[in-house]
């Protein structure tokens, strides 16, 4: 039977969620504030904790975070239940260590659905173990508009909210790069200003041109203005992976549907190569199309990793019809998400705004399987 | 029934998100039989009192600087409040004031924020009538999203804000409506 450390000011919640979580199998421990919720998971540590943010003396936030911070505790699963609800709570409930967040009021079946989801999720034996050299993940399809540009941005946000560091997102696609708009983000210095002939694209320049996002995704972004390439844009490329490397647990790459010389050498230079999918003719076409070149990159099979989109409400072709057409396994699917359209234009991640969705839910869990790809 | 967790404290408690020019105050206020609406617009009291309220900087809305049980707003240095939708139109008698079918996309600056959402009217919209010889002083807006002019990737949400019509200094209105639901 899970234990769950309840952890409010509130008594009538603590009441409510004694009785929800009880009745749904959960063995309950309450505590009436920050501090005495922190002494009972030292002394006995809960499979999971669910934490009022707004609490007088220590605020669910703090809790968060001294309890990830304890090697006792550093492990337990958390819930943020509280009824501030905009996305910078969220986002910083998340940054402090808290593995999910709802916003209340709540109906108990929810908050049950999501405590078992949280439990059900894997999680590391021992304190997160960072990567001595970032991992360099290139998302890419010849065929635009089946949302690359969408996935490799929420692939970051969840890579950050995974690692809790802060991840590379690059904008390579120097024609009509979007990142920073999906971001809602104004970058002063682009891709263009690093790699302009004659700069200097160091350490620090570097840090200069990254936008820092509050999901802990910093932006290299596209020049806002289509342009192409300088001759040397390519090398300036290969001469930032390895400072990016060294900075950052992922790096994650949008490219533009082209074989350019950039979009070549972040072909190359990536550990994991998404190729994106949708299910529809044309993108199976390109994607039969083009995966034979992909292959000349020298990417190990198990590196290569093929992503179905379900970029419509009705797909014209079933998985196993895109799997067989193109000699491989599809690695990921994400379902089709009406609420896009509208995030994106807002400028909000779809894994921010909707974190319950179908689709953010498969980006996260793409996310983790990559992960523990490159941990095996 | 099923009893959704608000976790408001006791019955008639209202968490209500307060900003000022420079803060943003989560905090619980008091409703009983009237609505957050009634109570910003009632103007025999310039003041509200807030309870368990936590204060946060527009420039780290995230970040809690500072708890109190109990706490006393000033109305007219409040910008907008984001409320849920019940709590956004006001009850009893003055309720039939707030109809209509069209939704008037607008804009307007308060003070350290850029704010845009949509009003309902029951004809045309009359922008003198709405900023200057309104009764109200919280207006509706639906579907509203707020963004710090100093910290424009601070944005906030919710169903609906009051707005302090007193403290906008530009109001924009977009001439076509549309059909609302």
């Amino acid at each position: 039977m899970p234990t769950v450390l309840i952890i409010d000011d509130d008594h009538s919640v603590l009441k409510l969620l004694d009785f929800a979580m009880s009745n749904a199998g959960f063995q309950v421990v309450l505590a009436g504030d920050g501090m005495s919720g922190l002494e009972k998971a030292q002394a006995s540590p809960p499979d999971l904790a669910i934490v009022d943010v707004m609490m007088p003396d220590l605020d669910g936030y703090e809790v968060c975070r001294r309890l990830r911070a304890d090697p006792r505790t550093a492990n337990i699963a958390i819930i943020v239940l509280t009824a501030r609800a905009q996305a910078v709570d969220r986002e910083t409930a998340l940054k402090a260590g808290a593995d999910d967040y709802l916003v209340k009021p709540v109906m108990p079946e929810d908050l049950i659905r999501m405590a078992q989801e949280v439990l059900a999720r894997p999680r590391a034996a021992g304190p997160v173990v960072e990567h001595p050299q970032g991992r360099f993940v290139t998302v890419f399809s010849l065929r635009g508009g089946i949302g690359v540009t969408s996935l490799a941005v929420n692939l970051a946000v969840a890579f950050a909210h995974l690692r809790k560091k802060e991840v590379a997102l690059l904008d390579l696609n120097f024609l009509s790069g979007h990142v920073a708009l999906m971001l809602n983000l104004k970058a002063h210095l682009t891709l263009a200003n690093l790699l302009e002939p004659g700069g200097k694209a160091d350490e620090q320049a570097l840090d200069r041109c990254l936008v820092r996002h509050s999901s802990g995704v910093r932006v290299l972004a596209a020049p806002p203005q289509p342009m192409m390439p300088a001759p040397d844009s390519a090398r300036g490329v290969e001469h930032i992976v390895p400072l990016l490397k060294g900075n950052f647990p992922y790096i994650v790459t949008d490219t533009a549907p082209s074989l350019d010389a950039v979009t070549r050498a972040a072909l190359t230079a990536c550990d994991v190569l998404i190729v994106v999918v949708a299910a529809e003719v044309q993108a199976l076409h390109t994607a039969i199309a083009s995966l034979p070149v992909l292959k000349t990159l020298g990417h190990a099979d198990e590196d290569l990793w093929l992503v179905l989109n379900q970029n419509t409400p009705q797909p014209s072709l079933p998985e196993q019809m895109v799997s067989k057409a193109l000699q491989r396994p599809v690695r990921a699917q994400i379902p089709y998400e009406p609420a896009l359209p509208q995030a994106i234009q807002r400028g909000v991640p779809l894994i921010l705004d909707k974190p319950r969705s179908p689709m953010a839910i498969a980006i996260a869990r793409l996310a983790y399987q990559i992960d523990r790809h490159f941990e095996s | 029934m099923k009893q959704a967790i608000v976790g408001a404290g006791p019955s008639g408690y209202v968490t209500v998100d307060f900003f000022t020019g420079d803060y943003r105050i989560s905090a619980q206020i008091s409703v009983r039989n009237r609505t957050v609406n009634d109570i910003l617009n009632d103007k025999r009291v310039s003041y509200i009192e807030v309870f368990d309220a936590y204060i946060s900087r527009i420039s780290q809305p995230g970040y809690i600087v500072g708890s109190h049980h109990v706490a006393l707003l000033r109305k007219d240095s409040i910008s907008f409040a984001v409320v849920p939708m019940e709590e956004s139109r006001p009850s009893g008698q003055r309720a039939y004031r707030y109809g209509g079918k069209w939704l008037y996309q607008v804009f307007c600056t308060l003070p350290a924020f850029e704010v845009q959402g949509k009003v309902r009217t029951t004809g045309k919209l009359d922008l003198y009538a709405f900023l200057v010889t309104n009764v109200d002083d919280f207006v509706i807006l639906t579907e509203p999203l707020a963004r710090v002019a100093n910290f424009p990737d601070n944005t906030f949400s919710g169903e609906s804000f009051l707005v302090n019509r007193l403290l906008i200094s530009m109001f924009c209105a977009n001439e076509q409506p549309e059909l609302a639901e």
